[in-house]
């Protein structure tokens, strides 16, 4: 026990104490740039991104617009009409919604007034956008009809229309809070990111210190090769704690409404920092170069994020990819963390992350094995 | 020079597993991203064609009647399923578990409640109900301004949706499809890893002493350094044209008509990273912690700001300006507006800025070496 105790401190040493610095930049930088982006990036909207070319800029347009906006499956980006091909080209926007100068006189005035759709060919998205606007359009244009050709009687009936109808609907959250946990669900997504990579980082040490024969010397002296691994395992799970506290620290500080205690939310980034270290192990038991691991950790980095649905709703994804997803030890992490924002009790994520941490001793158990096997090589 | 290049190209093909590594990586990551992001490799959006369960708990005055009854009306013609439940607690468990949404009339107001696991069909439903209270209420707003012709223009509202709108289609091949986008982005993401190939091998050679004696057999640094560039760049290019010509032709993934747009604006990003990483491996003399720096911070962020992950949408204004520091955005933004748009102009300001960038790089390198001589001199 001593002498965990003793390289786990030394493993504390190398990595925090000895570079302070370069420590805290690592740890704050990705969450500072990253909330930076979030915020200004516009990812808390939907997943269809419309442009819109409003040469009409009329209140009949701007409250077309409006409606579309506030749909939560479609993100709104206005273009210039120079950027139109670039923006289809570069997946900027899949549907463009353009509105022609003398739009609203022509629903005023009772005359043909259409808005131009352009849609592509390779999805259906032609057929949403008309099934949700046709509606809102029929309207306006019978307010049109209704005002007889006066413009201040259809601008006061469209004003009334928009603002203060008879009738309102409003979007509540199943647990009786916010409505819109996108952002928050895509900035844990971050926070689980950074976890995973965070645990290569912290493996790496071990290939310095082969390199530099520190790795010998240790056994040398009366280490155990477990005693090596369990300090080894511990300091670098600490570590990664922490970014996972550090996480949580912002997202308090900064006030975002991620629908779920801290303390849950912090069982759930351990759980994940479970797996980050055991994986990083697992990956390292794999490969005797340092940059051979790194590379390997980053391509499963990248597919958990991507098929666990961090950066994308599992529930976007095709049915076979969602099944996929099960076997992917952070798509465990997103679920709970949904679970919970959807107003169920903690004991409902329990086995959720029982398989987190099933996953975390499989992929340790492998590591074990792994270097068990080359370690006997070694000696 | 001609050894050097030769080393640096043994160095690449002696570690098998770094070669395969680098290989297959853009291609699984390019089919798994295509895959992920839609089965028939066409298109990012899959609208579910399952009936839609709405449910309802009735607290409401004369107006939800009204409310009701057309959704009574759509279930009747099949187009949803609606189920009255009991109280609003129940109906909130039943969502939590289910895909349903439940819409709560409560006196005056109408609440929506929906499960965030499932926004598509949330976002249906609140569509539809929406529909039915925006008609409601332009319907009360047209009797009160027009009380004589309401009746008949509510009830001439039967237009057909080309009185509407004006429909265009954008051709398959002038837009990306997820696999599209993906084959574009993930080439240039792998690139970026490229920078560990000089920041490595610098460092192994500078260990074992080959360096050394490379130069003791009367090469100069900056010919050692400037081979080695020339070595490594052509041993990535070979590897990353490989991925680009398997994912083509062996998984048909679009790169326009034209083949030789990627392989030509993928090349300066190729050097520009390796140059990055020999400038690095000559600066910092760990390479191990240089890496980690790079891989766990540095390439995520500019492969996020170049659109690797996820397409960027609304950058306006500095934020615009930030996502033009990733390289991947200008190669990006270039290859896809020149495949999909037929425009080069972006493609031509990253041919010219990267170019000037490498010479930039070149002079550095140099300089460095000359450092390197006359402090060890």
């Amino acid at each position: 026990m001593g002498n965990i105790w003793v390289l786990f401190k030394n493993n504390i040493k190398v990595s925090v104490i000895k570079k302070p610095l370069s420590f805290l930049l690592g740890l704050l930088s990705p969450i500072a740039i990253l909330f930076i982006m979030l915020k200004l990036l516009n990812f808390s909207s939907g997943y269809i991104p419309i442009g819109v070319i409003d040469k009409d800029n009329s209140s009949t347009s701007k409250a077309i617009v409006k409606f579309l906006s506030e749909n939560e499956i479609f993100s709104v980006v206005n273009i210039k009409e120079s950027e139109k091909e670039s923006s289809f080209a570069e997946s900027k926007i899949y549907i463009l919604v353009e509105f022609d100068k003398g739009f609203e006189s022509g629903i005023i005035n009772g005359k043909e007034s259409k808005v131009n759709i352009t849609t592509r060919e390779v999805d259906n998205t032609d057929e949403i956008i008309k099934s949700i606007l046709s509606n809102e359009i029929v309207n306006i244009k019978n307010l049109g009809l209704a005002a007889n050709g006066n413009k201040e009687v259809y601008s006061e009936a469209l004003n009334e229309y928009i603002n203060s109808g008879e009738l309102e609907v409003v979007r509540k959250s199943l647990s009786d809070v916010s409505s819109d946990y996108t952002m928050s669900q895509m900035f844990i997504g971050f926070i689980i990111f950074f976890m995973l990579i965070r645990g290569v980082s912290g493996v790496n040490h071990y290939y310095e210190e082969k390199e530099d024969n520190i790795f010998s010397r240790f056994f040398v002296a009366p280490v155990k090769a477990r005693e090596y691994y369990l300090a080894d395992f511990l300091s670098n799970y600490a570590v990664v704690l922490i970014q996972g506290i550090a996480g949580i620290i912002i997202i308090d500080f900064v006030g975002i409404n991620t629908g779920l205690k801290s303390t849950y939310l912090f069982i759930i980034l351990a759980t994940v920092g479970l797996i980050s270290v055991s994986l990083a192990m697992c990956v390292r038991s794999f490969f005797s170069r340092g940059s051979e691991c790194g590379m390997a950790f980053n391509f499963i980095t990248m597919v958990f994020i991507m098929v666990g649905g961090c950066f994308i709703p599992a529930s976007i994804m095709p049915s076979n990819v969602e099944k996929i997803s099960h076997f992917i030890p952070i798509s465990w992490a997103i679920k709970s963390v949904n679970s919970l924002q959807v107003g169920n009790d903690f004991v409902d994520v329990v086995p959720y992350i029982s398989i987190m941490i099933l996953f975390a001793i499989v992929f340790l158990g492998i590591a074990v094995y792994k270097t068990s096997i080359a370690e006997k090589k070694f000696v | 020079m001609i050894t050097v290049i030769k080393i640096a190209i043994k160095n690449y093909i002696r570690h098998r597993k770094n070669l395969m590594f680098n290989f297959l990586f853009p291609i699984f990551l390019v089919l798994l991203l295509g895959f992920v992001l839609n089965e028939n490799m066409k298109s990012e959006i899959e609208i579910n064609t399952e009936l839609l369960q709405i449910r309802y708990v009735n607290e409401g005055n004369e107006k939800s009647k009204e409310i009701i009854n057309t959704l009574l009306t759509l279930k009747d013609e099949g187009s949803i399923e609606l189920i009255e439940e009991k109280s609003i607690e129940a109906g909130k468990e039943d969502v939590r578990l289910n895909k349903a949404v439940i819409i709560y009339f409560k006196d005056d107001e109408i609440e929506f409640y929906s499960n965030s696991n499932y926004a598509i069909e949330a976002s249906t439903a609140y569509t539809i109900i929406t529909s039915i209270i925006n008609s409601f209420n332009a319907n009360y707003e047209i009797v009160k301004i027009n009380p004589q012709g309401a009746m008949e223009i509510i009830n001439s509202q039967n237009i057909d949706n080309d009185e509407l709108f004006n429909l265009d289609k954008i051709e398959t091949n002038r837009t990306p499809t997820a696999m599209g986008y993906y084959g574009v982005l993930e080439l240039g993401l792998m690139v970026f890893y490229f920078v560990n190939i000089p920041l490595h091998y610098i460092e192994y050679e500078r260990k074992n002493n080959i360096k050394d004696r490379v130069i003791l057999s009367g090469i100069s640094r900056w010919k050692y350094y400037i081979g080695s560039l020339m070595g490594y760049t052509l041993a990535c290019y070979t590897s990353i044209i490989l991925s680009f010509l398997t994912l083509k032709y062996i998984f048909n993934v679009n790169y326009g008509e034209n083949i030789f747009i990627v392989p030509i604006a993928i090349l300066p990003f190729v050097i520009l990273i390796n140059i990055i990483g020999l400038i690095l491996a000559i600066i910092f003399k760990n390479a191990e912690k240089t890496d980690a720096l790079l891989s766990s911070l540095i390439i995520p962020i500019l492969c996020f700001l170049g659109g690797a992950y996820t397409a960027i949408l609304n950058a306006s204004g500095i934020f615009n300006f930030i996502t033009f520091l990733s390289p991947l955005r200008w190669y990006g933004r270039g290859v896809l507006n020149s495949i999909y748009a037929n425009d080069y102009t972006i493609l031509n300001n990253w041919l010219i800025l990267s170019s000037i960038s490498i010479v930039i790089g070149i002079f550095f390198v140099i300089l460095l070496a000359n450092k390197e001589e006359k402090c060890i001199g």
